[in-house]
């Protein structure tokens, strides 16, 4: 596993313009299998995963000039992949005939297209019942489960207290079980 | 990979259940996706960032496609045939060249210019037709020197003059040839 420095470092290699490429490329590589996988939880198809990933990259460019440390550097380009991937469902349910809220039934149509999808694998299963919750859920539970994120950090990339979101967390747990259960 | 403890075992407080799930995604990622992903990204920076300075510049000029109007010209897929045409025909004139040089030089070579000044011309002569010999005269008028054999004017006192001195026999002879 490659080490990376510090964001405070990689942050001053940024602002410098003689190391400014290097900064940006140790963000990135620090940061972008992760901000890949929050983004694939949402989005299911790596296609549609690559191209927002992109611009998230993208805007993380544009605006790392700007950034103030007034949160962790983490956290600031989670908020930015959340808002660019809702931005991007919202765009799809536009488009598309079938709600992609709730039921989930597009989400859960492009898990069973999967190449290596197997309904009788708990893995899979579990893919399905996270898609079957709201999309705030969904963020709540795969940022806590998969990310391990700890609330504060959370509540500050949702702008949600952290009671609601340990509220949340438990009933998202709760649905998954009883999906997981009846299918 | 570390696994925050404390994760599981808020799960499992909240069901039993949780105990025999484990956080492994079960999707697949591309192969070196992470190794290209960087270079893609800064190939669309730079993109990005020709598009913005012209939309600062000249706005008009983003909208315009970028495809290229010119079209490369047809290739036309020669048959064999026409495709080797050409090396036969240089090989036949490379050919006829060859020959043609080979026979210019035989026939150098068998000149003999002593034998040739040696040639008795008139005996040449005497093997030549009368008929051949006129009209290679005729053919060359202008570069034989020929002596003046220009005809003296008749006059009627010349005519008389050559009666007078002409016996009776030859002007008998001459009547009956006008006749």
């Amino acid at each position: 596993m490659a080490l990376h420095l510090d964001d405070t470092s990689l942050l001053l290699q940024f602002q410098n313009p003689s190391t400014k490429e290097k900064g940006y490329t140790g963000i990135v590589k620090k940061y972008q299998e992760k901000l890949y996988w929050h983004i694939r939880r949402m989005l299911v198809d790596h296609e549609d995963t690559n191209d927002v990933l992109q611009q998230v990259l993208i805007k993380i460019w544009n605006g790392l000039e700007n950034f103030r440390e007034d949160s962790k550097l983490f956290t600031w380009m989670y908020r930015i992949a959340t808002n660019e991937t809702l931005t991007f469902i919202e765009k799809q349910k536009k488009r598309a005939t079938v709600s992609l809220d709730g039921d989930g039934d597009g989400f859960q149509d492009k898990i069973k297209a999967d190449s290596n999808f197997n309904e009788n694998q708990l893995i899979w299963k579990l893919q399905l019942a996270i898609k079957s919750l709201p999309e705030k859920q969904q963020l709540v539970f795969n940022l806590r489960y998969y990310d391990e994120m700890p609330y504060h950090q959370m509540s500050e990339l949702l702008e949600t207290s952290e009671g609601a979101l340990k509220a949340s967390y438990h009933f998202a747990a709760k649905k998954i079980e009883e999906f997981i259960k009846n299918n | 990979m570390y696994k925050d403890p404390n994760i599981q075992k808020e799960l499992e407080t909240i069901s039993s259940f949780w105990q025999i799930l484990h956080a492994t995604m079960p999707y697949q990622v591309p192969a070196q996706y992470f190794e290209e992903l960087h270079g893609i990204v800064r190939a669309s920076i730079e993109k990005e960032a020709v598009y913005t300075e012209l939309a600062s510049i000249a706005p008009l000029l983003n909208s315009i496609p970028k495809t290229n109007v010119y079209q490369q010209p047809a290739m036309v897929q020669k048959k064999p045939i026409y495709r080797i045409a050409k090396w036969a025909v240089a090989a036949v004139f490379i050919g006829v060249v060859l020959v043609g040089a080979r026979m210019f030089n035989n026939n150098s070579n068998t000149l003999d210019d002593a034998a040739y000044i040696q040639v008795d011309q008139s005996i040449i002569l005497q093997t030549i037709s009368d008929s051949t010999l006129l009209s290679y005269i005729d053919a060359h008028e202008q570069l034989i020197t020929t002596p003046d054999i220009s005809v003296p004017d008749y006059t009627l006192e010349t005519s008389a003059s050559l009666i007078e001195q002409s016996s009776d026999q030859e002007l008998l002879e001459y009547i009956e040839s006008s006749n």
